[in-house]
């Protein structure tokens, strides 16, 4: 039955495809007018998306995470194995008949140290060193548990979040020790996120909110929802927006939480929130986000918000499969362009940002997000 | 590698051929907004192909008390749904005793391994929410027989809950209560498992007493097979309280109930509508009488699908400690049995409704359903969307409605 379906939904792509090739002066877009310049915003614009798919050789169509290596090989997590980019464009898959533990590849970090990849799946924890991977699960070492869904990695320890507590692998010894509701001040076992900072690590709890650790003085500090069990924002930016943490981010000092009920930020000594209904953010229903320069890159289930708190760019797919942008600046009306190209996906899982581009994660593939001309940070041209 | 395609299916190359769109006849392009249209209808790639059969996988880890009832309700939601035209449906059930996070490992298996198109999850709140994370990551559909509040305030949009919520239970108990002894406020105390199941309960109870003006003067936790009762209930008796929650899985509610008797309390007992089942009244014997619990008003009104159900029922394989025998005339159907097979109702009908398209765009629910325990409707959260009345039990496993009030003849 799918073979056919497949079948069939391809000779219509193919029909559809070379009919449009006639008809496009019916159904183009007229270019945006005047568009804005990308580099009166304080973060880069995307002018365009290029999608990967099954078609292109992504072996599931769901991608739930990636991450772009120091190396500059680009590794994505996909419902379907391990799949690595090398610069030159070729392609390699690690599944279960390599030694991933499971094929559903859920979250990525690189050891900055040894450039080695640390995978977290449903099914236990993968290290990828030279090529090899060797596979940890909880059955054969201290892993709390085998669904691992965040890992991250400060000085010398691997940090992972799994449904049964916090793992932490010290990388030398390779011991590890379990952080949970019997041993922490963690409400909840279930760690469903974790992101290593300067000097502490936090944990994303499911119905805990955010646990932070600092590991050198083993003290624990909580950050729950200050509306409790209500799940609408009474009192809003007085903490995390909700017990349940979907992700979280971590980059120079921002600490972002996202929720199934909106996005929160604290930078040490202040938090804010954004719900859907009183913000630009695409939707309540959040499931990732990235911090990169006090911007955080937001994924959720309607599309793309980035933000730096006070300017909102969301990226969305529209009901024809169009790409929408939606800038929101501070007192100004909403300026909404039509793109070229979209999302392939307006469910995005997972996010990758650098100075240079940005990769997307959804359930219908890759996308790689290229930025309109911007000039970056001067540290960054200095680095180079 | 590289596409272009911003949309699946049809847009995969608008954005590539402006320069050749001329040379082809105009009458093409009418074809292609149709096809455009056939190929934009079916959405995203499908999470969840469409299939001859359907697999519901049932997370039930062995140690539930109920795990007997929910299995039971299952399979014969199953047979009734395959009784039916349209795609088969098959049962998968896991789960296994064992550490915290056991459970998310047995969704991992169903959800991903056995490929479960949608799971149920029992009424554990822990086992649940175990459930719902990794639906949070993977969109698979999740129907709950879970009366804790914090299931669907989790957010998983995908998501609904056949069971009343506790707050709702224990709000329409103090109504009854309140009714029976004329009193406009009262004080209760609360037996609740340990740990997590009995924070959780006791948060919901205090939360419905609240609202109603009662105070739950005491939430004690009483450990599965505690026989040394006399000292956890000196301090309830102590209180004096106009009832005793016996929020409890139903064969220690049973035995509670002996003991709360056996100690001279003469106040009411009250506990949630899982109590209705045969479990109870074989640990509580004559103490069950009077007994209130909270159950959907269908469970007690004769129906053609109640009947047939009930038919079922006694008429399959019994479980452990019950007897084939027909129950009495006016006994309402063990509750937890009955919520299971609805709740496979709702996932049948989900499931097959959804066809082709990803099974979590189905939600949320906004269908209804005729259940065994009445209709299956969900509010946006999916909380089920019922009344309730309050049943008084006989000893001999008969019945009385006592709230709200029958209406006189």
């Amino acid at each position: 039955m799918k073979t056919k379906l497949l079948s069939e939904k391809w000779w219509m792509t193919l029909l559809t495809a070379a009919g449009l090739l006639s008809a496009v002066n019916v159904f183009a877009d007229p270019p945006a007018a005047n568009p804005s310049p990308a580099s009166a915003l304080p973060f880069p614009l995307i002018e365009r998306f290029e999608n990967y798919t099954e078609k292109d050789g992504l072996p599931a169509h769901k991608a739930h995470a990636v991450l772009k290596a120091s190396d500059g090989r680009l590794w994505v997590g996909t419902y379907n194995g391990l799949l690595v980019r090398a610069q030159d464009g070729t392609y390699h898959r690690y599944g279960p008949e390599d030694g991933l533990s499971h094929k559903m590849v859920m979250c990525l970090v690189e050891d900055p140290q040894t450039g080695d990849i640390w995978a977290g799946t449903m099914r236990g924890l993968n290290r990828v060193s030279g090529g090899r991977i060797t596979a940890y699960y909880q059955t054969d070492s201290g892993l709390p548990n085998n669904v691992v869904y965040g890992v991250g990695i400060r000085e010398d320890v691997l940090w992972v979040a799994t449904a049964a507590g916090a793992g932490a692998l010290n990388l030398k010894t390779g011991s590890w020790k379990i952080y949970d509701h019997n041993n922490s001040i963690m409400h909840e076992p279930w760690c469903y996120s974790i992101a290593c900072a300067k000097d502490v690590v936090y944990i994303g709890v499911w119905g805990g909110g955010i646990v932070e650790h600092d590991p050198k003085l083993g003290t624990f500090k909580e950050y729950r929802d200050p509306d409790g069990d209500f799940q609408y924002i009474l009192v809003p930016d007085s903490g995390p927006i909700n017990d349940i943490t979907s992700w979280v981010a971590w980059d120079d000092g921002v600490l972002w939480q996202a929720t199934y009920f909106g996005l929160a930020r604290y930078d040490g000594a202040r938090w804010r929130t954004w719900v859907a209904a009183k913000s630009p953010l695409a939707s309540d229903f959040v499931n990732f986000v990235w911090s990169h320069r006090h911007v955080g890159w937001v994924g959720t289930d309607r599309g793309v918000s980035v933000t730096d708190g006070s300017t909102w760019v969301n990226y969305l797919v529209g009901e024809h499969g169009e790409g929408l942008m939606e800038i929101h600046r501070p007192n100004q009306p909403v300026e909404k362009r039509t793109m070229t190209t979209a999302l392939p996906n307006s469910f995005v899982l997972g996010i990758y940002v650098d100075d240079d581009d940005v990769w997307f994660a959804t359930s219908n593939g890759l996308s790689h997000g290229v930025f309109a001309p911007h000039s970056k940070p001067a540290t960054v041209a200095e680095a180079r | 590698m590289r596409s272009n395609r911003s949309a699946p299916g049809g847009l995969a190359a608008i954005c590539s051929c402006h320069a050749n769109a001329g040379r082809l006849p105009r009458w093409l392009g009418i074809v292609a907004a149709v096809g455009l249209l056939a190929v934009l209808s079916q959405g995203e790639t499908p999470e969840t192909s469409q299939a001859a059969s359907f697999k519901i996988g049932l997370l039930l880890p062995p140690t539930e008390a109920d795990a007997g009832d929910i299995r039971r309700g299952a399979e014969l939601g199953v047979a009734a749904v395959n009784r039916q035209p349209g795609a088969r449906v098959e049962l998968i059930v896991r789960g296994q005793a064992g550490q915290w996070g056991s459970d998310g490992n047995e969704a991992v298996v169903l959800a991903l391994d056995d490929g479960a198109d949608a799971l149920l999850a029992p009424s554990s709140g822990a086992t649940v929410h175990q459930a719902l994370q990794v639906a949070g990551r993977t969109r698979v559909p999740v129907v709950s027989l879970c009366p804790d509040t914090s299931v669907t305030r989790a957010g998983v949009p995908w998501t609904v809950r056949v069971a009343s919520r506790t707050d709702d239970e224990a709000a329409a108990l103090f109504a009854a209560i309140k009714q029976a002894t004329g009193k406009t406020s009262l004080s209760v105390v609360a037996l609740v498992p340990p740990e997590r199941a009995g924070r959780e309960a006791g948060k919901d109870l205090q939360h419905a007493a609240r609202g109603a003006n009662v105070e739950v003067v005491q939430t004690i936790s009483v450990a599965p097979g505690d026989t040394h009762f006399t000292p956890l209930l000196q301090p309830a008796l102590a209180a004096r309280p106009d009832a005793i929650l016996l929020w409890l899985d139903a064969p220690e509610a049973g035995r509670l109930a002996r003991a709360v008797r056996a100690a001279g309390f003469a106040g009411r007992l009250a506990g949630p509508g899982g109590l209705c089942c045969p479990a109870f009244f074989r640990a509580g014997g004559g103490s069950v009488e009077g007994v209130l619990i909270p159950v959907p008003p269908a469970i007690t009104s004769p129906g053609e699908m109640r009947e047939r159900f009930q038919k079922d029922l006694v008429e399959g394989s019994p479980l452990a400690g019950e007897t084939a025998s027909r129950p009495p005339a006016n006994q309402p159907p063990n509750l937890t049995v009955a919520l299971a097979f609805d709740a496979v109702l709702v996932l049948a009908d989900v499931l097959r409704h959804a066809e082709s398209r990803p099974v979590f765009r189905e939600f949320p629910l906004t269908r209804s359903l005729s259940g065994v325990t009445g209709e299956l409707l969900f509010d946006r959260e999916g909380n089920r969307r019922v009344s309730l009345q309050v049943l008084e039990l006989r000893a001999n496993g008969s019945v009385t409605v006592v709230w709200p009030q029958p209406a006189a003849p």
